[in-house]
């Protein structure tokens, strides 16, 4: 086989012992790597029902058979297990040299099962595989492990890591790499925690196997050549995603006091321009040419990698409009391993909540002290932060007094950094999102824009789809990132190029949408399948946006409505081929090649 | 009329903003300083969709935005 290495390791800490397994060309064509492999792979072997924290739960760190190549932004690895956040299917992306190394270590995924007696970390180096003593850095942050690690091992060596949160199985914890770059928002790293796995280290130092390494070298480079060649490239190193902080102000959808608002009066002291006067490097991940970590210091002095959802969430959405501030928040996040997305959600929660008088204690809009107070009691489930570390929607719960009308998430996961009062259609994606209020999906707003944000119709949905499929299906199945697309207009024409020379096959656009259309599919069955009464109850948005209008900015009075928001939904379910109560048809599981997913739920 | 370049228009544009006084409502295009044609730039004029054929007058509040990806 070409493309991929063809093997899978497995890794069961309880045992201390590892495996291969070998899977074949049929199943790597049907799934083709990363988010489609882990689905499968926990769709198939996790009982239902299975406790998230519980040995019993798999960790699945999966590549895809673009990852490690020399072509563009191919350096990132799709963390996923089920999520002790929501109880559904779990997962996220994360640009590191674990996921290069990995490759290049004859293995397109890591499966981790079962529980250490005492802390550990994997350490793989082609087929050797140990299970290490990781005494000295249970308790210590990403950067201080991570230093550690790479000390020990060399800097060729790949490292994901957990912090604190994830030790302390805070709910929203991701797994971490390369200090500041994190994936796996529903709590990925908290699963990782539960095993007692501080850490994974991988070397790799074989050849991926390639069906013409002389051509993809050749179209790589033409690749790289075109992204520098395009009109907004250097606009991106300068920015890179801290430019969306502008665009959103400007647009109404900046989240802003815990979702209140979409603009910000303070947004200038938090934006790209901001950033630049105060940038002093760039990082970003293996084999990209348009990093996109930008770094700044810290009211500490101590230096943060800012990306725009960070800076959304734990700026203005917690009402702080100094950069330097939000840096520091920020780089406690990384070091503690915290998703910055979720802690910035919950503490503007917590800010309003207060405001309301609903809990004794008070924390003020924008003070930073507050903030990072809130922070170090969740990292380390301290008093009130022990509630907190369960998420937004388990503290709306505890709290009452209404608030689940304003706990901002979808099926549990915190919403990330776009209001949506003046954008239904990126409301439906939130909600219709397969792991919940995340924007890796499906980023319609853009689109919604540049067309028509107040209508509800049918073209909205069908393109919501279309992003779904290519986002969250085949970006995150290749594994590549998706931003020399979207950002620079890198055109989706070079992919199945790359893909034939890795591979051989000739694989088409439309073949990899119905890869796309199978994936998204059978994780909706994974959460039918853990919840029996799941179904378009569940694909809804925070109440706030459907009964609280916008009260400043030119959207002034705007709401979602709820009628036009229910129609999307129909129509959403039967452009997927989905039944009226969201869950897939008999006839579209089959043909999706997935009749034995129809036994086991019965449909 | 105020035009604002968000993004890498900005360094399209060669500045942030600009302030045109329109005497008699003209198209778009007859006033901004590069072309839109063949390039995915999302044109708001008074906080609804236009392009660059949409026509303008004087007061009117016009942003070119780059269609991004979110973080």
């Amino acid at each position: 086989m070409h493309g991929w290495n063809g093997q899978i390791l497995r890794v069961d800490v309880t045992k201390k012992k590892s495996s291969v397994q070998s899977y074949s060309k049929d199943f790597a064509l049907k799934f083709l790597g990363g988010r489609g492999f882990a689905i499968k792979i926990l769709w198939d072997e996790l009982p239902r029902g299975v406790d998230p924290l519980s040995p019993e739960n798999k960790l699945v760190f999966a590549t895809g058979p673009l990852t490690g190549l020399p072509v563009a932004s191919s350096g990132k690895i799709v963390a996923a297990a089920k999520s002790p956040l929501t109880g559904g299917y779990g997962d996220g992306n994360l640009g590191t040299k674990a996921a290069v190394n990995l490759r290049q270590a004859g293995y397109e995924a890591l499966v981790i099962d079962g529980k250490a007696d005492n802390p550990c970390y994997i350490y793989v180096e082609d087929e050797k595989v140990e299970i290490l003593n990781a005494k000295d850095l249970w308790g210590t942050g990403t950067f201080t492990a991570e230093d550690d690690l790479v000390k020990t091992h060399g800097k060729t060596a790949g490292v994901l890591v957990i912090g604190q949160a994830g030790e302390n199985l805070v709910k929203f914890a991701p797994v971490l790499s390369q200090k500041g770059r994190a994936g796996g928002r529903p709590g990925m790293g908290a699963v990782m925690g539960s095993k007692n796995v501080k850490a994974v280290v991988i070397k790799g130092t074989r050849d991926i196997p390639l069906f013409d390494a002389d051509n993809l070298k050749k179209l790589g480079k033409e690749g790289y050549n075109d992204i520098k060649g395009k009109e907004s490239y250097e606009f991106w190193i300068r920015q890179g995603t801290m430019m969306a902080l502008e665009w959103a102000n400007e647009s109404s959808c900046l989240p802003t006091f815990n979702f209140r608002e979409g603009v910000f009066d303070e947004a200038k002291g938090i934006d790209g321009y901001r950033m630049e006067e105060l940038k002093v490097s760039r990082r970003g991940c293996p084999n990209c040419n348009m990093q996109c970590g930008n770094v700044i210091k810290d009211v500490d002095g101590k230096e943060a990698e800012l990306d725009y959802e960070n800076v959304g969430l734990l700026g203005s959405n917690i009402g702080l409009g100094d950069l330097e501030q939000v840096a520091l928040l920020n780089r406690l996040a990384d070091e503690w391993g915290l998703d910055t997305i979720s802690a910035g959600n919950i503490i503007g929660f917590v800010m309003e909540a207060s405001e309301k008088k609903l809990i004794p204690d008070t924390y003020q809009w924008g003070s930073v002290e507050d903030a990072r107070t809130l922070m170090e009691e969740m990292a380390f489930r301290k008093g009130f932060g022990d509630t907190l570390a369960e998420g937004v929607k388990y503290t709306a719960a505890h709290i009452g007094g209404g608030s689940e009308k304003w706990a901002m998430h979808c099926k549990g996961l915190e919403c990330s950094a776009y209001d949506c009062h003046a954008a239904p259609g990126m409301a439906l994606a939130f909600a219709t999102s397969s792991i919940g209020a995340h924007h890796k999906d499906a980023w319609l707003i853009s689109w919604e824009i540049a067309t028509d944000r107040s209508g509800y119709n049918k073209e909205k949905v069908a393109k919501l789809i279309e992003l779904q499929q290519l986002r969250g299906g085949v970006f995150e199945s290749l594994v590549s990132c998706r931003l020399p697309w979207i950002e620079v207009g890198f055109s989706l024409d070079w992919y199945p190029q790359f893909l034939k020379a890795a591979t051989g096959e000739e694989i088409t656009f439309d073949d990899l949408l119905i890869v796309a259309d199978r994936i998204y599919a059978l994780i909706r069955c994974f959460w039918k399948r853990e919840y029996p009464d799941f179904g378009r109850s569940w694909d809804m948005p925070p109440e706030r946006w459907f009964t609280e209008p916008l009260t400043k900015g030119p959207f002034k009075g705007t709401k979602v409505d709820r009628d036009g928001y229910k129609k999307m939904q129909n129509w959403y379910y039967e452009m997927r081929g989905w039944d009226g109560n969201g869950i897939p048809t008999k006839k579209t599981l089959e043909n999706l090649g997935l009749s034995d997913v129809t036994q086991t739920l019965n449909i | 009329m105020k035009v604002k370049f968000l993004g890498w228009i900005a360094s399209l544009a060669g500045r942030r903003e600009m302030d045109v006084a329109v005497e008699t409502p003209v198209q778009l295009k007859e006033i901004l300083p590069f072309s839109l044609r063949e390039r995915n730039i999302i044109v708001i004029v008074n906080n609804k969709p236009g392009s660059e054929e949409t026509v303008v007058k004087d007061n009117d509040h016009v942003t070119l935005m780059p269609v991004i990806s979110g973080g």
